[in-house]
């Protein structure tokens, strides 16, 4: 895979938190918390808003999809197996995140399938404030179609 | 192959309470946690037993055994005692055919003993929660009294579950907080058994994070490439287990938050997830705890492993009135700036 890749920056994108967005994306994950869905209940809990899931962030995309850009064989896909997450803070309702992405990495891998490759991406949300508020990292991992079917249930081991 | 594959894939989710061993050896715990992990338990087992292999079999159960001391007689006294019910159903049905016989050989009646009186012990061992539970056969009091959701919920929910699956009520995060000083390491946190995950879910959550990738929503794409149905995106259980973390946390950051999607997790699974406290330490002032976490399906394979690092309050004392952690919370807990990254440090390789 095509190593020059490494040190790529995305767009940046301005996402304003929207009470909205946060309930719904709490209700995708079938989360209860009220202050998840209850601007009271989470001030109550000592947020100053709304409070966005651990997550969320993965809802916040930097203005370009650095995965698209990136150049692997024809008819492999990528499949994400690690997420992390660090906060500064957590996200409440009102606050305006500039996002920004990276790739941070690009390596081989040997797996019992043949070395596949592997991709590091780096998401940094920072406030109106400058100062930084989450950092999230995700590898992906070059899949090629696999010859027998129902083989690609395993991610990552 | 696939079987051995599949149990070499679980042992990393059993290992977990094997260690813990010890650390549930202190009888004030086990007294506290046995009676809200016995429903829970059993259900695993019961889901579990098949699946499983007959050389793993052995080795575990020793460890459960040590692990939940007081899970394991009550559900044995529950079967020991499984003929006592029968008893109790027949001999009214006797007294009301032949109350002639009956009023002929009164001490044989007098030695009967009534349905209540067998019913009390065995109602305490099946069902110690319900004050008051009809004498059924313990087997299916045993099913009933499965809880769910996490067993800190069971108590909110009075009803008995809706045919489908109840869904627990939300509940104030004022509750009760965990501090730093209550915790000890190798503790449990409540697990979380999830719904299963349908498409509907998998497309609604593919849709809010924004992750528009076809083999979470079109099947003869997915099925092209290789797997048998769309399935969710990997963020999807580690939602689930930040929602494990949060509803524990109460009051505390989450400094940290890392997952690895090990096993693909498709419509219809149904996701239990598990954490434990690795660690505790106290840093610059600031009390930490080290969580692992873990997401097993129904089948007790592996599908997520992953870790959080939480900040939590001293203790009791150490929280200002209900100033809550942003606002009036010790200093420590407050918001934190996260060193710029001059060279990014690698992922954990695999473990």
């Amino acid at each position: 895979m095509d190593r020059s890749a490494i040190g790529r920056e995305s767009k940046p994108a301005v996402h304003e938190i929207e009470p909205g967005s946060i309930r719904r994306f709490a209700r995708s994950l079938g989360e209860q918390n009220p202050i998840y869905f209850d601007e009271a209940a989470a001030r109550a809990a000592g947020y100053p808003g709304l409070v966005a899931p651990l997550t969320f962030p993965v809802s916040l995309r930097a203005g370009s999809d650095l995965r698209d850009e990136l150049m692997f064989a024809p008819g492999s896909h990528l499949l994400q197996a690690v997420q992390s997450f660090e906060y500064a803070r957590s996200i409440v309702a009102g606050d305006k995140i500039t996002v920004r992405s990276k790739v941070v990495e690009i390596s081989q891998r040997d797996t019992p399938t043949g070395p596949a490759d592997e991709v590091v991406l780096e998401d940094e949300g920072t406030d109106a404030a400058g100062a930084l508020v989450y950092r999230a990292r995700s590898l992906w991992v070059v899949r090629a179609p696999p010859k027998q079917p129902g083989t690609a249930e395993v991610i990552h081991e | 192959m696939s079987s051995r594959a599949a149990a070499k894939r679980v042992a990393p989710v059993k290992r977990p309470p094997a260690r813990r061993a010890p650390a549930k050896a202190a009888p004030a715990k086990t007294a506290k946690a046995a009676p809200a992990k016995t429903g829970l338990h059993a259900k695993v087992v019961k889901t579990k037993a098949p699946a499983r292999k007959k050389s793993a079999a052995p080795k575990q159960a020793p460890a459960r055994a040590a692990a939940r001391p007081a899970a394991k007689p009550a559900s044995r006294s529950a079967t020991a005692q499984k003929p006592a019910p029968l008893v109790v159903h027949k001999s009214p049905l006797v007294v009301h055919k032949s109350p002639l016989v009956v009023h002929k050989s009164a001490p044989v009646a007098m030695q009967r003993p009534s349905p209540a009186a067998v019913a009390r012990p065995l109602a305490a061992a099946a069902a110690p929660r319900r004050p008051s539970p009809p004498p059924r056969p313990p087997v299916v009091a045993a099913v009933l009294s499965v809880p769910k959701g996490p067993p800190r919920q069971a108590p909110g929910a009075p009803v008995p579950p809706p045919p489908p699956r109840p869904q627990p009520k939300p509940q104030p995060t004022l509750a009760r907080s965990y501090f730093f000083s209550d915790l000890r390491e190798g503790d449990d946190l409540p697990p979380l058994a999830k719904p299963p995950v349908d498409r509907l879910q998998i497309a609604r959550y593919a849709v809010e994070a924004h992750e528009l990738n076809r083999l979470h929503l079109d099947e003869p794409y997915a099925v092209a490439l290789g797997y048998r149905t769309i399935f969710a995106p990997g963020a999807l259980a580690m939602g689930f287990v930040a929602q494990l973390v949060s509803q524990w946390l109460k009051r505390g950051l989450v400094r940290k938050l890392q997952a690895r999607f090990v096993k693909i997790v498709r419509p219809g699974d149904e996701l239990t997830c598990r954490g434990r406290i690795a660690e505790l330490r106290r840093e610059k002032g600031a009390c930490l705890a080290e969580l692992e976490l873990w997401a097993e399906n129904q089948k007790g394979e592996l599908v997520l492993r992953g870790h959080a690092t939480c900040e939590l309050l001293d203790s009791p004392a150490s929280m200002p009135g209900l100033g809550g952690l942003l606002s009036g919370a010790p200093r420590a807990l407050a918001s934190r700036r996260l060193r710029p990254l001059r060279k990014p440090a690698p992922l954990p390789k695999k473990k």
